[in-house]
This record gives C-alpha cells, sequence and structure tokens, in this order.
C-alpha cells in the first residue's frame, strides 16, 4: 500500500483528498458511511442529497426549476415556474422509495387524489402529482413568504400575534378532519405565512405517503407472520417528535385528528413561551405575561389522552378567539355567559342508534358495533366512533327518557335513554346506551344508565335553564315497533324452533357433505365460474376440499380485543381473536376480522389463501397464519379487510392447495457450474421458468439468487433434488414477486449445495370454496351458504 | 487533550447548556469546552467577512470571551436548536454589534477603520474574500461557509481522537493501515493485500476493520449528539453536515426574511 502524502484519492469517490486527514480519505465519505450504519443499529437511511437543479430540468420539460428552497427528511422543495401559466410553483421532490416500501405508488396516488380535492385558502394547494422519470413529485402553490420557524427565529412573537395565527389554522385543520384527512404533522416549519400575512399549513398527508402501514398489503400467499416489533419500529413513528401526539409515538396507526390538536397546542405554546413544553409542563402563564385564562386553552389541547382535548379544531379555534377577543382578564367581565372551555361532566363509552336501526337487531345482544365513546360536557353532548362524530348542543335538546328494553330483548332487564333533539329544524331521536361490561350483574348495569340519564337531564336544565320534557313512552319508536312486531315475532320465533328441530333432526341422519372440486386437468376457460350447487349452511360452517375441510369460524370488529365475536350469520360467538398489534383502518371503510380454521388430512402443510370481490369495494389487508402442530392439529388463518360501509353481508373465498407437489419444470446442476435456468411455454396460461445463480461462496455457504413463475392458480416453488432422492424447497429470504415472477436469495451449506443433482419449480393446484352470506355485523341474521368455485374472484393484475 | 477530551464526551452537552441557560457552573463549563472544538469554524467565519483585516483571531476570542461571561441576554433568549445554528447567529450577533462599534468610532473621528466593502487585492488571490459574499444584507457570508467547516472540524476531532486511542494502545502501524478502510472502497481486492501487509487472516482483517468503524462511528455520533437537542435529530444533523461538506460554499442561501406581516385577527 503506497499513498503519496501529497497527493491522495479517497479509495471510495477517488476525490483529491487531504492525507494528513485521514490516510486519504475524504470527510463526506467518512460521514456517509456513518451515516450508513455498521447494520442492525438505528440508523437505516442512507442521507440523500436532492436532485440538482440540471437533473431536474430534464424531467420537467414543462417547469423552469428556479433553485432549491428547502430540504427535510422528507424531500426536497423547489422554487419553479409553470412555463405554460407562467406562474410560480413549489415543486416538492419525495425521498426515493426503495424495497421497504412496496405499496408506495399506490399510496402515493391515493394520497396524493385527497388532498389535491382540499381547497382551502390557508391549506397549500396541490396542482398536480405523479411520477416524472425517477422522481415521484408534487407541485403546489408557491408560498412567498417565511415558514413559522423562521418567523420565530428572527424573534419573539407577541401573544395577540400568536393568537391570530391560530385561529385560521384551526379552520384548515377543521375543514380537512371533515374531510377525513389528518396532517400528522403539524410543526412550525410547516406552517407558512405570505406576504399578505395569510397562514398556509403544508404538507399535508405527506407523512403517510412515505410510511406504509405492514398489515395494509392484500398478499395472500405462503402466510407472512405479523409483523414483529423490530418491524414496527421501522415503520418509523410519523411526526416530529417535539410535535407529536403521545397516541403518535405510541400506536401510531390509531391516531386520528385529535393528534394534529396536540401539534397545534406545541405550536401554540412555543409561540408563547419561546420553549417546547417539557416533561413537567408548565402552564405558559407561569413563564409568560400572558392571559391566565390562556393556560386553561393550551393545557388541554396538550392533553395525553385525546379524549380530554378539544374534540374538533373548531373547538380550539372558539377558545383562542374567545380570550383573543376579550383582552380584560376574566374577572373584570361583568356576565360571564360561557366559559372559553366547557368543563367535562362525564365521559364512557356508550351504544348509539336510531330508531330505526332497533328494528333489525334480533338481539341478545346489545347493539355493540355501534359502540363508542360519549361525552357529556357542560355545553353538549359528544359521541364519537370510528373518526365519526355526533355532537348534540345540550340546548338543542328537546326530551329525554329512561325506557326499558322489551322483556324478549333482554330477559334480565335493562334500560336505555332516548333522546329527542333539534337540528337544523328537524326533530330527530336516538337511542342511547352506556355500554358496561357484559359481565356485571344487571343492577350495575342499570345504575350506570340512571346514573347517564341524571347526567344529561342536569346538565341540560344547567344549560337551557329550564326543565326538560320526558318522551313519552309510548312514543318512542323501538318500543313501539317492538310492541308490534311482537306478535308476530314470537310466531316467528316457534316457527322457527320447529322447522330448526326438523332440520336438525334430518341433518344429523344424513350429514351431507359438499361435492369436492374437479382435478386440475379438468378445469379450463371454457367452464363457467359456477362450480357445485350452492348449499345451505349451519354451524359448524365447513367446507370440503379434496384433501380436507375449511371451516368458517367467526368474525369481529376491529380492532377486536375486548371485543365479541360474532358466528358467520351474526349469531353469538364464544370465540377470541387472535391479539396481534397495530390498529389497521381504511378510509371511508370499515375493518372487520375472520378466522377460518383448515383441517387437511393429506399430511402436507396445506397454503391457504383468502379472496375478497374487490369489485364490491372489499379488499384484505392483512393476515396471519398459525400452522398446524403438535398442540393444535387445525391450522388457523386471520385476516384482516376492508368493507364498504352500510355492508352487512359479504362473500368471502378461501383457495387450499394441499396435497403432494407436482413438478412443473426441472433442471439439472452439473457440477462446477454457477447459473441454472430452464423455461418452458406451454401459451398464455401456462408459462412455466424457474432459475438459480450462485452469488457469492463463502467457506462454509453457498449463496443463492434464484427465480421461478409467480402464479394465482397454483402455489408454488422452487425445491431441489439430492443425491439421495429427497426434495427440499428453498427457503428464501426478501423475496419479491415482479410480474409473474418471484426472486428470492437464499444460502445453503456447502455440503447440501453440493448434493444437488437438479432443481425443479414445483406447483400445487388452488382448489376454491366460496361462503356466501357471511354477516358483517353482530346480530344481524344471514343464511350461510358454500359452494366450490373453479376461479376465484378477479384481482388486480400482479406485479 | 487526548484523554480530556475522551471524557468531555460524557459531559459536554448542549441540552445541559439549555436546561441551565448557561447559568450553572456546569453548563458554563460544557460550553466552554463546545466553544473550543469549534473554534474553527467561527474563526473562518470571522476572517471571510472581515475581508482583508487581519484581526479576525483577535475578534474570535473576543467573541467566545463575551459568550462564556454570558452576558448578553440576547445570546441566552436563542439558546435552543441545535449548538450549531446557536453559535452562528451568536457570531452574526456580535460582528453586527462590532460593525456598528466601529460605524460610531468613525464618524467621531477616531482612527479610520475598513470598512466592510473594502477588500485589500492581496487576500482576495489567497482566497480570503470572494466577490459573492455580498449575497446578505448584512454583508456575511454565506451560512454553507461556516457548516461546511464545522462538519470538518467533526470528522478531524473524532479522527484525531481515533487516532489518539490507537497510539495509546500501541497501534499506530496498524491504524495507518486499517484508516483508509472506514469507508468501502471501490477496488475492494486491496483488502487481500493489506491483510497480508497486517499479517492478519481476512476474517480477523474484516474484524478489525468493523470494529474501528464501529468506534468512529461512535465517536461521531458522540459528537454531533453533544450539540443537539434530542438523540432523535442526530441522524437529522449528520445528513445536514453530509450535504454541508458536499455542496460548495458559495452557493447561495436563502435568505430569512425579518419583517413578515402577521394576520390581522
Amino acid at each position: 500500500m503506497i499513498d503519496s502524502l501529497i497527493d491522495s484519492k479517497c479509495p471510495r469517490c477517488g476525490a483529491v483528498t487531504d492525507a494528513a486527514l485521514a490516510g486519504g480519505v475524504c470527510p463526506a465519505c467518512l460521514l456517509r458511511q456513518v451515516a450508513f450504519g455498521t447494520g442492525g443499529d438505528d440508523f437505516p437511511v442512507m442521507p440523500w442529497t436532492p436532485p440538482d437543479v440540471a437533473e431536474l430540468t430534464s424531467a420537467f420539460p414543462q417547469l423552469e426549476i428556479i433553485e432549491l428552497i428547502g430540504c427535510g427528511g422528507m424531500g426536497a422543495v423547489y422554487k419553479a415556474r409553470q412555463k405554460s401559466l407562467g406562474r410560480l410553483v413549489a415543486l416538492k421532490i419525495l425521498v426515493p422509495q426503495r424495497a421497504t416500501n412496496p405499496d408506495f405508488a399506490e399510496r402515493f396516488s391515493r394520497e396524493a387524489k385527497t388532498l389535491a380535492e382540499v381547497n382551502h385558502p390557508n391549506i397549500v394547494t396541490v396542482y398536480d402529482f405523479g411520477q416524472a422519470g425517477e422522481f415521484y413529485f408534487l407541485t403546489m402553490e408557491f408560498v412567498d413568504g417565511a415558514n413559522l420557524r423562521q418567523v420565530m427565529n428572527a424573534g419573539r412573537l407577541r401573544p395577540e400575534q400568536a393568537l391570530a395565527i391560530v385561529p385560521p389554522i384551526c379552520e384548515a385543520l377543521q375543514f380537512a378532519h371533515d374531510r377525513g384527512i389528518v396532517h400528522r404533522d403539524i410543526k412550525p416549519e410547516n406552517l407558512l405565512l405570505d406576504k399578505d400575512g395569510r397562514i398556509k399549513i403544508a404538507d399535508f398527508g405527506i407523512a403517510r405517503m412515505l410510511h406504509s402501514a405492514p398489515a395494509e398489503r392484500d398478499s395472500g400467499r405462503a402466510g407472512a407472520p405479523p409483523p414483529g416489533p423490530a418491524e414496527l419500529t421501522l415503520q418509523s413513528v410519523l411526526g416530529t417528535p417535539q410535535y407529536m401526539a403521545p397516541e403518535q409515538r405510541d400506536s401510531p396507526a390509531s391516531v386520528d385528528h385529535r393528534a394534529d390538536i396536540f401539534s397545534l397546542g406545541v405550536v401554540l405554546y412555543e409561540m408563547l413561551t419561546g420553549e417546547l413544553p417539557g416533561v413537567n409542563l408548565q402552564p405558559p402563564s407561569k413563564k409568560v405575561q400572558i392571559d391566565v385564562r390562556l393556560d386553561e386553552i393550551v393545557l388541554r389541547a396538550l392533553e395525553q389522552k385525546p379524549e380530554l382535548r378539544f374534540q374538533t379544531a373548531t373547538e380550539f379555534q372558539t377558545g383562542v378567539e374567545t380570550v383573543a377577543l376579550h383582552p380584560t382578564s376574566a374577572r373584570s367581565s361583568p356576565v360571564e355567559i360561557r366559559p372559553a372551555a366547557p368543563r367535562v361532566l362525564k365521559t364512557g363509552q356508550a351504544c348509539l342508534i336510531t330508531s330505526e336501526q332497533f328494528a333489525i337487531y334480533w338481539g341478545q345482544l346489545l347493539p355493540w358495533q355501534s359502540r363508542g365513546v360519549l361525552v357529556l360536557d357542560e355545553r353538549q353532548l359528544t359521541f364519537s366512533r370510528d373518526g365519526t362524530m355526533t355532537v348534540i348542543p345540550l340546548t338543542a335538546i328537546r326530551a329525554l327518557n329512561l325506557l326499558p328494553y322489551p322483556r324478549l330483548m333482554y330477559p334480565a332487564g335493562a334500560h336505555f335513554v332516548s333522546l329527542t333533539f333539534e337540528e337544523d329544524g328537524q326533530s330527530k331521536s336516538l337511542i342511547l346506551t352506556p355500554f358496561v361490561s357484559l359481565f356485571r350483574w344487571p343492577s350495575h348495569f342499570r345504575r350506570v344508565i340512571a346514573d347517564w340519564y341524571a347526567a344529561i337531564r342536569a346538565a341540560v336544565v344547567a344549560a337551557t335553564g329550564h326543565e326538560l320534557a320526558t318522551t313519552p313512552a309510548n312514543e318512542v319508536s323501538p318500543s313501539g315497533t317492538f310492541r308490534r312486531l311482537l306478535p308476530m315475532s314470537t310466531a316467528l320465533l316457534l316457527l322457527v324452533l320447529i322447522v330448526g328441530c326438523l332440520l336438525a333432526v334430518i341433518l344429523f341422519t344424513r350429514r351431507e357433505k359438499l361435492t369436492a372440486v374437479r382435478p386440475p386437468e379438468a378445469s379450463d376457460t371454457l367452464s363457467p365460474s359456477f362450480g357445485a350447487p350452492v348449499r345451505q349452511m349451519h354451524p359448524p360452517f365447513m367446507a370440503s376440499y379434496h384433501e380436507g375441510t375449511v371451516e368458517l369460524v367467526a368474525l369481529a370488529p376491529h380492532p377486536s380485543a375486548g371485543e365479541s365475536c360474532w358466528q358467520p350469520d351474526g349469531a353469538p360467538s364464544t370465540e377470541r381473536m387472535p391479539e396481534l398489534e397495530g390498529h389497521n383502518w381504511a378510509a371511508g371503510k370499515i375493518v372487520r376480522e375472520i378466522l377460518l380454521r383448515v383441517h387437511s388430512q393429506s399430511g402436507t402443510p396445506p397454503s391457504p389463501v383468502l379472496r375478497f370481490d374487490r369489485t364490491s369495494n372489499f379488499s384484505g389487508m392483512g393476515h396471519a397464519i398459525y400452522p398446524a402442530d403438535k398442540k393444535t392439529p387445525l391450522m388457523i388463518i386471520y385476516q384482516q379487510f376492508a368493507a364498504p360501509p352500510g355492508a352487512c353481508q359479504f362473500n368471502v373465498q378461501v383457495g387450499v392447495a394441499d396435497g403432494p407437489w407436482e413438478t412443473a419444470l426441472a433442471f439439472d446442476r452439473p457440477a462446477n457450474q454457477y447459473e441454472f435456468s430452464a423455461s418452458q411455454g406451454g401459451g398464455a396460461n401456462d408459462n412455466w421458468e424457474g432459475s438459480v445463480q450462485t452469488t457469492a461462496q463463502d467457506g462454509a455457504t453457498v449463496a443463492l439468487a434464484f427465480s421461478y413463475s409467480d402464479r394465482v392458480d397454483y402455489e408454488t416453488r422452487l425445491a431441489y433434488l439430492k443425491a439421495d432422492g429427497t426434495i427440499n424447497p428453498l427457503r428464501g429470504s426478501n423475496s419479491a414477486s415482479v410480474q409473474g415472477v418471484t426472486r428470492s436469495i437464499a444460502s445453503l451449506p456447502r455440503n447440501e449445495f453440493a448434493s444437488i443433482k437438479q432443481f425443479q419449480v414445483q406447483r400445487r393446484h388452488y382448489q376454491w370454496v366460496e361462503f356466501r352470506n357471511v354477516s358483517l355485523e353482530p346480530g344481524f341474521k344471514t343464511s350461510v351458504e358454500s359452494r366450490s368455485v373453479d376461479r376465484p374472484f378477479a384481482q388486480p393484475p400482479q406485479g | 487533550m487526548s484523554d480530556r477530551a475522551a471524557n468531555s464526551f460524557q459531559t459536554t452537552h448542549w441540552t445541559q447548556v439549555i436546561a441551565a441557560r448557561g447559568n450553572s457552573p456546569a453548563a458554563k463549563r460544557a460550553l466552554r469546552e463546545l466553544s473550543e472544538m469549534y473554534y474553527g469554524p467561527v474563526e473562518l467565519f470571522i476572517r471571510r467577512y472581515r475581508g482583508g483585516c487581519q484581526d479576525a483571531r483577535d475578534l474570535t476570542h473576543e467573541f467566545f470571551a463575551k459568550l462564556l461571561e454570558g452576558d448578553s441576554l440576547d445570546n441566552v433568549d436563542r439558546m435552543r436548536g441545535r449548538f450549531r445554528t446557536y453559535l452562528l447567529g451568536a457570531v452574526k450577533h456580535f460582528l453586527e454589534d462590532q460593525h456598528d462599534r466601529e460605524r460610531t468610532l468613525k464618524r467621531g473621528g477616531g482612527q479610520t477603520l475598513r470598512s466592510l466593502d473594502q477588500s485589500s487585492p492581496d487576500d482576495s488571490a489567497a482566497g480570503e474574500t470572494g466577490p459573492s459574499d455580498i449575497t446578505d444584507p448584512h454583508g456575511f457570508p454565506p451560512d454553507a461557509f461556516f457548516d461546511r467547516k464545522w462538519a470538518l472540524a467533526v470528522v478531524e476531532q473524532a479522527m484525531f481522537l481515533l487516532r489518539a486511542e490507537a497510539e495509546a494502545n500501541n497501534e499506530l502501524a496498524r491504524f495507518e493501515v486499517l484508516q483508509r478502510w472506514l469507508v468501502t472502497p471501490e477496488d475492494r481486492s486491496t483488502a487481500v493485500t493489506a491483510a497480508w501487509t497486517l499479517e492478519l487472516t481476512d476474517a480477523a482483517f474484516r474484524v478489525a476493520v468493523h470494529r474501528l468503524r464501529k468506534r468512529f462511528r461512535q465517536l461521531i455520533v458522540n459528537r454531533i449528539a453533544a450539540t443537539v437537542q434530542d438523540p432523535a435529530e442526530v441522524q437529522d444533523e449528520l445528513n445536514y453536515l453530509i450535504r454541508a461538506i458536499t455542496s460548495p460554499p458559495t452557493s447561495k442561501e436563502p435568505i430569512t426574511p425579518i419583517d413578515v406581516q402577521l394576520p390581522r385577527s
């Protein structure tokens, strides 16, 4: 190793460097290597340098790129001019995504589309988005001014100025929240002030584009285990640490709009005091000379629990505006009609339904899919569930009553609160059942409900100043409808019981079984997708395939922790769903969990796959497969899926590949060779290919890169035949499937590799059964059917 | 310097300074140690600002003296964010005050000091001044200038410590060879030669390289962590420093507007 002292070149980048520094390594490369990490520690990301103007100019011919304005963790922003319109725009280039983010493209376009529809004077408008060459970009409104961070750095803001900034931000946030959009990264750098003094929120939803929840993929192939703790931390928490709500750190996927309220609270605190709220939260008035009423506002926004904060941005805004508009202290104003932040009187869980919905439930159960959080404060009653909120101002409540459930529904005796109120000139009524765990005595249940009734009544009286009418018992629809239905329903019930007994007898004696699916060769494009005839089902809900049975066990809401499950026909179930971390949600959809069991008698482990009907807007969201072992002979499949709101029942298909593997393609491994491959064409649907390549030989192991065909109708794998006649599959890691081919890597001990005579691409045909009319709501009774099908629901093209 | 500096990593924390607002003795010590490490970028910045003036070194001294005395309330007010931005802000503030003082002196008929706009033709040849420095209305050189030197200081000091540690273990000769392996080179076949030179097996060589990289990494990360408020910021600061080294210092930096109208209520 001879290095000239005068003229050294960096061994990595070749730049000329000062040899005295590090034997000629350039400092940039040194730092880059540091950022790259030494494997297995907490710096997974290589530093990204933003593309320079020349690179962008060729990618965006329609823009005149002027200069780089800023660069952050998510990307870089440039000032540019649209040549056609002559207007200035901000061009945001996102940090390039890699294999860790497989559905980035889909998520990006979905988020960007939502953002493009958001049109508000205080939100930076998105003009266009997409992919140009290798860059994912957004073009946005160019804001000629500074961000709030720069303004704060330039000098301390006066309290009046800080208070003037908050209301427009709240308006904009409310606007977005109403459309189901949460910002998740509110911080001074994202709040822009233009020359006219208008404030605009930037970077809405960018955070969501860049980070994938691990269970969002609709894979159904050989079961992937649920994400472990390591993957979830790599998911890297969204938002900037100092401005993040606690729930953003702890359970990132369950965050809602109230996280934005927290972040805005942090910003307000920082504007007023010049510091970030620390671990020991000090009220702002102790640090600076401001109106004491602001303390309450800021501290409420900074509550650790979302339910204790302002529930809407508008509430926050009202609080701030009240203080800002009345600068004198509270004491001096003679009459305080309303406090700035209404005091919370009672919180808890309850089920809220309309009287029409009441009639549907056969209900041994209370209607708990409509369960949410109920908050009573001095001004209103708020019910939040699944990201939607019902707000009833106390002054709008016209009548209130505590009524018993019909005995048939709840024989032990229970009550509900019926509430009549006025909204937009119309009279509406609701049924409220404060919820308590089922495993309590009815008397406790009654007391909780009675407490709520009394609390609401007292609050309304206090807010309106006069007594409240009682809703007459017979006017309340549920009892009324029920009374009408009662004679009919008892008759029906008796009839069902008789028929049920008869059927049970018949079933027991006949033990009908579903016909098996035809063998693979017989299936072809000509036969219709209606397979064997449809069969009515009764519990247990089992369908057979050639080598075993598939049982549809239960469904549950998501997340299912603590919630009850129900059987496919709506009846209650005592099953428990597996507990997995994380909470999935899909915008505008309801999420459910489904549990199945597969009992295979073939001796080889089966591979089950679930398919949902995409054309009806159902999609799988993530699954876990628990293979059979000594303790459980059954394989358990657990899947989360998204359904369109309002759907009460659905169809699901289960494909099982079971039994012995067939060889689709075989190719030999001559000794002393490093690459082996084969392909075989058999028409449009029958191309098979496979390849294996040695990539490194390192003493004891041989590293291989291999690929094989990936098919919808078969389960496929690559296996090898050894000299002793045994066949083993190649277990790969980092698999990716692109355009019908799965690529993966694996390593084998040297001896093992040496003993391989032949590689084989193997396949097993998927046999499909369909469960129809599966209930999506507990208590919603359906008649479940099953049939076998040749082809599953159409899926979007792979690749 | 070596063992004192090695110990100083534990005590030097920017967060300590901020928490005590520079007032406690521990905070003052921390501030002093931080200042010593980043003396270089400050001096370079002042020199560039002062054009041909030879008083850059004196001014730098004066600046740090003032800083460590802690008499300026303005500085305390700005104690947040990262040490790098704080220090640069403090330097600019100091230079502005200096400028004002000199101007009043000039008007008062005292010694005519060289004004900022003039630059000696001899010094510009040495690269001390640049015509493109008048991008800032206050006449400051671009921030990137300071940041670049800062990043270099971080690397230099970490390398210095790494070398000192090797020397203390009597492994200097080995270090001289291994240091080139702190980055993965283009031509990996030189590993064979290097291992042979050091009389190590392939595996042992790899282990030695890995250990050295890990230690270097630790030193750099500690350095950076000492200058930021939140451990989560370290990666961001690291990325920033890499960009600072790679982009040329004469690039134009966006100017921070001071005068922005705030929304009327």
